[in-house]
């Protein structure tokens, strides 16, 4: 479920990242989540004045959706606070379950914990986070959502080698499950 | 936000930490008791100022030291300040709705954290509308209870209690993105008006 999350600072530095243990390539979501902050960055710009237009009323908050369109792979939500400060979360597209509002809630309690731990006077704004109870919630929060089984490394290399020889997609899934 | 806005408790943790780390040590007892004046509530500034209509005497007794601290204190307080008004202004933006633009944030400062600082909004908010901004505060907290006896008592020493709101407007308004530089002056005992320039880049 929740592959990774990550938190950057108003010029866009990286504050703490966090992926989940059982990923394999950890560059990948590197990657892509400083290609997801491109998206963030044109999300939360200011709009032109194109009043009583929809996407007007939802810019106006501070959970910015999905940011791409859904990959096979996984999905890419984005926040931005009103301090510059942005969020962002990878989760699963396998996982279902997880609906928007649910996403809301996650961010807005990261949000909470942000804002908690930025009262440490030993943390200088902008700087990396080494608050050892906001890695802890941020842990609990990568682990509390697990990790599927698609992720998995040694699932998805058995995913690679059967999409060869059975081209179909149910082919696919139950040699997985089995 | 209601929630948000539930007293400035945050404020004196804050202020309390940032004050012991910043002006440990290295300050005369003058300038410890101005930070100890500024962290006191209004309740207890209100008992302060009871209190101190006897003992107010003694307030004259700095002066020589206020010009010695006025180069190294005012802005070792206006950072304090910065600190604390950029790390509340993520509590309190939280619930916010995004910002339209700059003149939003400004209104936010005068209204929202002003209330949750000092129970009260900033009274005027005037623009030139090219990054000046003039906030005027007729009856500023800090130096509400000042004026015990005759208005111009205290007058010249209340100079000092607005470089930490100084501070906090700056550390506020940056975290929203702005920089600027604030300056304030006191005009009667109580009136107070801070004016904001914003950096342009």
């Amino acid at each position: 479920m929740a592959l990774c999350i990550g938190v950057m600072g108003a010029e866009n530095q990286p504050l703490l990242i966090k992926i989940s243990p059982n990923i394999q390539d950890p560059i990948k979501f590197h990657f892509m989540l400083h290609s997801a902050l491109d998206v963030v960055e044109e999300k939360s710009q200011p709009l032109p004045k194109t009043p009583g237009s929809i996407s007007g009323a939802d810019l106006r908050e501070l959970y910015l959706g999905l940011l791409y369109p859904s990959s096979d792979e996984v999905r890419v939500y984005g926040y931005c606070a009103n301090t510059r400060m942005k969020m962002i979360l990878i989760v699963e597209a396998s996982n279902t379950t997880l609906r928007d509002n649910e996403i809301r809630t996650m961010f807005r309690r990261l949000h909470v914990a942000y804002s908690n731990m930025i009262m440490n006077p030993f943390y200088d704004v902008g700087q990396p986070i080494s608050s050892k109870s906001f890695h802890d919630f941020v842990d609990s929060m990568i682990a509390a959502f697990g990790v599927g089984k698609l992720v998995n490394p040694t699932l998805y290399s058995v995913e690679m080698e059967y999409f060869e020889d059975v081209p179909t997609l149910t082919g696919i899934r139950l040699l997985l499950r089995s | 936000m209601a929630d948000a806005i539930s007293g400035p408790s945050y404020l004196y943790n804050l202020l309390a930490n940032e004050l012991s780390v910043a002006l440990y040590g290295d300050l005369d007892k003058t300038s410890e008791n101005m930070g100890a004046l500024t962290m006191m509530t209004i309740k207890d500034r209100k008992a302060a100022a009871a209190a101190a209509g006897p003992s107010s005497s003694e307030a004259p007794v700095d002066t020589s030291a206020s010009a010695r601290d006025s180069d190294t204190v005012f802005p070792k307080l206006e950072s304090i300040g910065y600190q604390v008004g950029q790390r509340l202004i993520e509590r309190l933006t939280k619930e916010h709705a995004r910002f339209k633009d700059e003149l939003d944030r400004m209104k936010f400062v005068c209204t929202d954290l002003w209330k949750y600082l000092y129970d009260k909004q900033i009274d005027t908010l005037r623009t030139n509308n090219q990054g000046t901004y003039v906030f005027t505060d007729n009856l500023f907290r800090p130096l509400a209870f000042f004026s015990a006896e005759g208005v111009d008592q205290y007058y010249p020493q209340s100079g000092r209690f607005i470089a930490f709101p100084c501070g906090i407007i700056r550390g506020a308004l940056s975290a929203l993105g702005i920089r600027c530089t604030v300056s304030a002056k006191v005009l009667s005992v109580t009136c107070c008006v801070f004016e904001v320039v914003v950096e342009r880049t």
